[in-house]
């Protein structure tokens, strides 16, 4: 496969977002006595939501192709894989593209803390961690919410968003769902690997034990990189913590009741007193309807009427943007230093992460902490680059956090417009006034702004897109035809 | 020859919920204030301000049921219908019953008569009368779900319905039709949250994250001490737990002998019951809606009020709104029972010295009487202190440590002396959880009590207090006017930030007797500035925040002979502020920033929406 190289001058750092779509795959290069070592950060994708008969906007595609360019790019070897966190649009690639992986030699794996199987106390017994008992739950009740949802076939935006949320956490495709009546028969994603196969492969399949950190451990660095002078601090995620798993139990409950017995998936209304009692408005006193008759003086009880309907909260949105939550803040976030230059990659990482790190707790042991740790301020304030968190959605680079930045960085936000969230409830990812504040500190690049030109993946930049790349402050862009480069 | 109306209308209830079925006392009958009643039923006075009305619209199934007409003969005879689940006549006269006997509660514990919404007068006046609640309506069968809420935007509250599970379901049968609205304990705590949304109209506004856990606490002290007023399950609990409310298992009816189950396998003594009287029953006092947090399987009642121990670090950790709340439930009902102890201790020595055991299993039933009374009288003094304490709270931002610091305050206002030593064991209960009062200097009593207002205060002079009726709406209009000239006029002397407007949403008077007998009159006023800031000043597009900051003034009225009743001359006892400081508006910022909410412009965002926080979700 013909691949155009882009200047690397020898002894430069390098840092290479491939366009995939909605997903992070980023490979970062460290020059070394032994030639440029590799570290992988994340490898994946999803589609996002689509209505039914139109083609999700998320997934353009082209990961099979770029992991088969990082393959050569890389001579299948790689130093280090950092996976930040289990999505699916950060892990599908490694099971999507088993048959390139496959080959691979990797030096180290680094993981979430959450993605410990075991016990690290009892290695002995082998007892099971409290952090793989909480994804096994958790995947549980996505794939719970996601089979019912997917079987009742409903057809508007809310459910294409949930499924979509949903789907992200399980890897699985809600087509396959409904299909098979609820069980997944293959257990795959659209196009190909599974959530759980990535996983298998990453804790077994390359014979060596991953590393499972959170913040305050300190990641022991493969040797080629820690000799050419890489040191890496892992800022997040917190510790893991028995709240958490109440919460996911608290939630289970909460869903019960959307996961319920019901044979047919689309009644949950019933009769409870019988056609006896039914009644009509009429039969009520004007008094009843007046507080709509500021509504509409014509027909209160018709007002009335509308607000009852629509006031059942929409819980099952809510309870899939947490699960969603729960999943993103477990997201590995590491902080790289080579050659003094500060190079932060955040993962999915929303506000309980960051401000475990910000502000060394949470609102309800610091509640009135205005000083973010001078530790954390140092490291924000004087950035060189910055992988956008979470492809740009609003709370996963809080507004402090925009606020305390500096150092005129550079950016690059790996995201797809359209596949999730809407402009009409500012939901859309990625947010414009995050990039706008973002853009007054950064020059940021989107993965989405520019054409891939590879032979067989082909594929156009967004509408509106800018024409050139923006020029750093310090360091350069540079466009190949599947992938952006920064040279810090 | 007219005959006058009674004063109250006796209705049937469920003291707790259908799955106690006919535990004693859980069918009671609850004497309900007289008001005039059309069929739903529908309070017939349009311009009482507590209207509520009942309409039994579901939404599920887009239809009405049946509106029950209370004045029916067949109904008043009995004294109200029978307790039925299958009934929804019995299920409107229920909520209306349950309702109408918590906004009695309320105002006898304020002193007033209470009103529900009133929207936020800033910016679009015609907006914010259309989001008035002048009748609070309520809907018993809204919706399939389980969850019940209250809902500024239907103008009322919504209780759902849903089938119990097939596992796991307590005394409830699998798959049966369960009744938010037949629970008690629920309907109490939607209706307090209504009352609380009226008395303060800021407090549903997210600044903190005490603000979502204390609404939900303070539902739940309303629910939990209404239980303490049910006489027969009162009486019941104290035989059964020996006269220690606080235990969670009551005694059963019949004990286990130790012979009554072996296990062959092993051969060893097995202790399980025989008989359904041999299993012990939770104590019903202190759990909250059981057949709900049966039904929906988690094996137990939804809360209780012990729910976190003392030397308790939760505090720090919990941020879920009903754990969070349930921090606050136990401290108050911590100081309760301490209090409960106390003014029975002696009741125990006599008990004692009659020939009775230290830990007696049967108490005899003089005793049981005699130790109802003082449960039954502290419950009420708990439940109005915790009520007025609203009264003595600043009009924005709650937080456990100012409420503290309020209900400190209200009891000092009332009991100077504090024979008792509520004070002593409250500022203890709440010490030991980890609830430190906001702004204090010191941990003593006089400390944490908001400080007296200075004296050099100028005094508010032409205010019209009105009568315990309440005020016309043309001294309404006057005493309006003196207020805000009033505050506008000394708003830096009060705390307020210089150049930004104060408005006052809302004042009334309250009547109290002290504790020698007196009557006393004071006007509650609340007084708010606002200023409109952006989320954050680096990134203008991120939307902004409404920063507030306010008093709560206590101005009393000057008794004939005391200096300034000549001039009408009220001097302000109290000014409690939340004023515009830079620390407030950090931690409001950060609280918004942790829920997520930059980057969006609508207002409702910082609102508590409480059907998400009764989903749980």
């Amino acid at each position: 496969m013909a691949t155009k190289k882009t200047t690397a001058k020898k002894g430069e750092l390098r840092i290479r977002m491939y366009r995939v779509g909605f997903g992070d795959f980023f490979l970062m290069t460290v020059p070394t006595d032994d030639g440029p070592q590799h570290i992988l950060i994340d490898c994946g994708v999803t589609k996002g939501k689509a209505k039914k008969g139109e083609h999700a906007k998320g997934d353009i595609g082209t990961i099979k192709a770029a992991v088969a360019h990082m393959a050569e790019e890389t001579g299948k070897k790689l130093a280090l894989i950092i996976v930040t966190h289990r999505h699916e649009d950060h892990i599908i690639g490694f099971s999507r593209a088993a048959e390139i992986f496959n080959d691979f030699k990797v030096g180290a794996v680094w993981m979430s803390i959450w993605e410990t199987e075991y016990d690290p106390d009892e290695k002995k017994e082998k007892k099971k961690s409290l952090a793989s008992e909480f994804q096994e739950e958790l995947t549980a009740l996505a794939l719970g919410m996601q089979s019912r949802l997917a079987l009742a076939g409903k057809d508007d935006p809310e459910t294409d968003e949930i499924l979509a949320m949903l789907r992200n956490a399980t890897g699985i495709d809600d087509a396959d769902l409904a299909a098979t009546g609820g069980t997944p028969s293959a257990k795959k994603g659209t196009g190909g690997g599974s959530n759980a196969a990535s996983l298998t492969f990453l804790k077994t399949g390359l014979n060596l034990e991953p590393e499972y950190y959170a913040k305050g451990d300190k990641p022991k660095i493969p040797k080629v990189l820690k000799d050419a002078g890489l040191t890496a601090e892992i800022l997040g995620p917190p510790p893991t913590d028995a709240v958490d798993f109440m919460k996911l139990m608290d939630l289970k409950k909460q869903t019960g009741q959307f996961l319920g017995e019901a044979e047919d998936a689309n009644s949950q209304t019933f009769d409870p007193f019988g056609t006896s009692w039914h009644a009509e408005a009429r039969e009520y006193p004007a008094a009843a309807f007046r507080e709509f008759e500021r509504e509409s003086k014509k027909s209160p009880e018709a007002a009335m009427e509308a607000t009852i309907q629509a006031a059942q909260p929409s819980l099952l949105f809510t309870a899939a943007k947490i699960l969603d939550d729960f999943l993103n803040n477990q997201s590995l976030v590491v902080l790289f230093t080579f050659a003094g230059k500060k190079l932060l990659f955040a993962g999915d990482a929303q506000g309980g992460n960051w401000e475990y790190w910000m502000y060394g707790g949470t609102p309800e042991k610091a509640p009135s902490a205005d000083n973010i740790e001078k530790d954390s301020a140092a490291i924000l304030s004087r950035l060189d680059f910055y992988k956008v968190g979470h492809h740009g959605s609003t709370n996963a680079t809080p507004v402090t956090a925009v606020a305390t930045m500096g150092g005129d960085f550079a950016s690059m936000c790996s995201t797809q417009d359209g596949a999730f969230g809407s402009v009409d409830n500012q939901s859309e990812v990625p947010r414009g006034p995050l990039l706008d504040a973002l853009g007054k500190k950064s020059k940021i690049v989107r993965s989405d702004h520019f054409a891939i030109t590879l032979a067989g993946s082909e594929t156009p930049a967004i509408e509106g897109a800018p024409k050139k790349l923006p020029t750093p402050k310090r360091g350069r862009f540079e466009r190949g035809p599947i992938y952006i480069d920064y040279f810090p | 020859m007219k005959i006058d109306n009674p004063v109250t209308r006796p209705l049937k209830a469920y003291a707790f919920d259908p799955s106690a079925g006919r535990l004693l006392g859980n069918e009671m009958s609850m004497a309900v204030r007289f008001q005039e009643l059309d069929p739903g039923p529908v309070v017939r006075d349009r311009w009482a301000r507590n209207a509520i009305a009942i309409v039994d619209y579901d939404g599920a199934n887009k239809r009405y049921y049946k509106p029950v007409d209370l004045d029916d003969r067949g109904i008043l005879l009995r004294g109200g219908l029978n307790p039925s689940e299958a009934d929804p006549y019995f299920h409107q006269q229920m909520v209306y019953a349950v309702i109408t006997n918590t906004i009695q509660h309320f105002e006898e514990a304020l002193g007033r008569r209470i009103h529900w919404r009133r929207g936020l007068r800033e910016g679009d006046m015609e907006a914010a009368g259309r989001e008035d609640i002048w009748t609070l309506n309520i809907y018993p069968h809204a919706f399939v779900g389980q969850n019940a809420f209250y809902s500024p935007n239907a103008h009322g509250i919504l209780f759902g319905y849903f089938r119990a599970g097939s596992k796991d379901v307590g005394r409830n049968l699998p798959g049966q039709p369960v009744f938010t609205c037949l629970s008690h304990d629920v309907v109490v705590h939607e209706t307090t949250h209504a009352i609380v949304d009226g008395i303060r109209a800021f407090f549903t506004e997210q600044t903190n994250l005490d603000v979502p856990a204390f609404h939900e606490a303070f539902a739940d002290l309303a629910a939990l001490f209404q239980h303490f007023t049910y006489q027969e399950v009162l009486m019941d609990t104290m035989e059964k737990t020996g006269g220690r409310l606080y235990q969670y298992q009551l005694r059963p009816d019949a004990e286990m002998t130790g012979y009554d189950d072996y296990s062959t396998a092993t051969g060893q003594q097995k202790k399980e019951p025989l008989l359904s009287a041999q299993i012990s029953a939770r104590n019903p006092l202190i759990e909250l809606a059981q057949q709900f947090g049966e039904a929906t399987g988690m094996n137990r009642a939804l809360r209780s009020a012990l729910g976190t121990k003392p030397n308790s670090d939760a505090i720090e950790k919990i941020t879920e709104p009903h754990a969070r709340g349930s921090i606050l439930v136990a401290a108050v009902f911590d100081a309760y029972f301490a209090i409960y102890l106390k003014r029975t201790a002696d009741l125990w020595r006599i008990f004692r010295a009659g020939g009775g055991s230290a830990n007696p299993v049967d108490i005899p039933r003089p005793l049981a009487l005699r130790l109802c009374d003082e449960a039954r009288g502290l419950a009420r003094l708990f439940f109005r202190l915790c009520v007025r304490a609203l009264d003595y709270s600043a009009p924005v931002d709650i937080t456990f440590g100012s409420y503290l610091r309020s209900i400190v305050t209200a009891d000092f206002d009332l009991h100077p002396e504090d024979e008792m030593g509520i004070r002593d064991a409250i500022m203890q209960s709440f010490r030991l959880r980890g609830i430190m009062p906001e702004g204090a200097g010191f941990f003593s009593d006089d400390s944490i009590r908001w400080p007296r207002a200075p004296e050099s205060l100028p005094k508010v002079v032409g205010l019209d207090f009105g009568d315990p009726n309440g005020l016309t709406w043309g001294q309404k209009g006057k005493a309006a006017e003196v207020l805000r000239t009033y505050v506008n006029k000394n708003s830096e002397l009060l705390g307020f930030s210089a150049g930004v407007p104060v408005l006052v949403p809302s004042f009334h008077p309250v009547f109290r007797i002290n504790a020698d007998g007196s009557l006393r009159t004071d006007m509650v006023v609340e007084a708010v500035q606002t200023v409109e800031k952006d989320f954050n000043e680096a990134a203008p597009k991120f939307g902004k925040i409404k920063f507030r900051g306010g008093a709560t003034l206590i101005i009393s009225k000057p008794v004939v002979g005391e200096p300034g009743a000549e001039n009408n001359e009220s001097a302000i006892r109290y000014v409690i502020s939340k004023n515009l400081t830079p620390e407030r508006e950090v931690r409001q910022r950060r609280f918004g920033e942790h829920l997520g909410l930059a980057g969006m412009s609508e207002r409702s965002r910082f609102q508590i929406n409480f059907s998400m926080l009764h989903g749980g979700i």
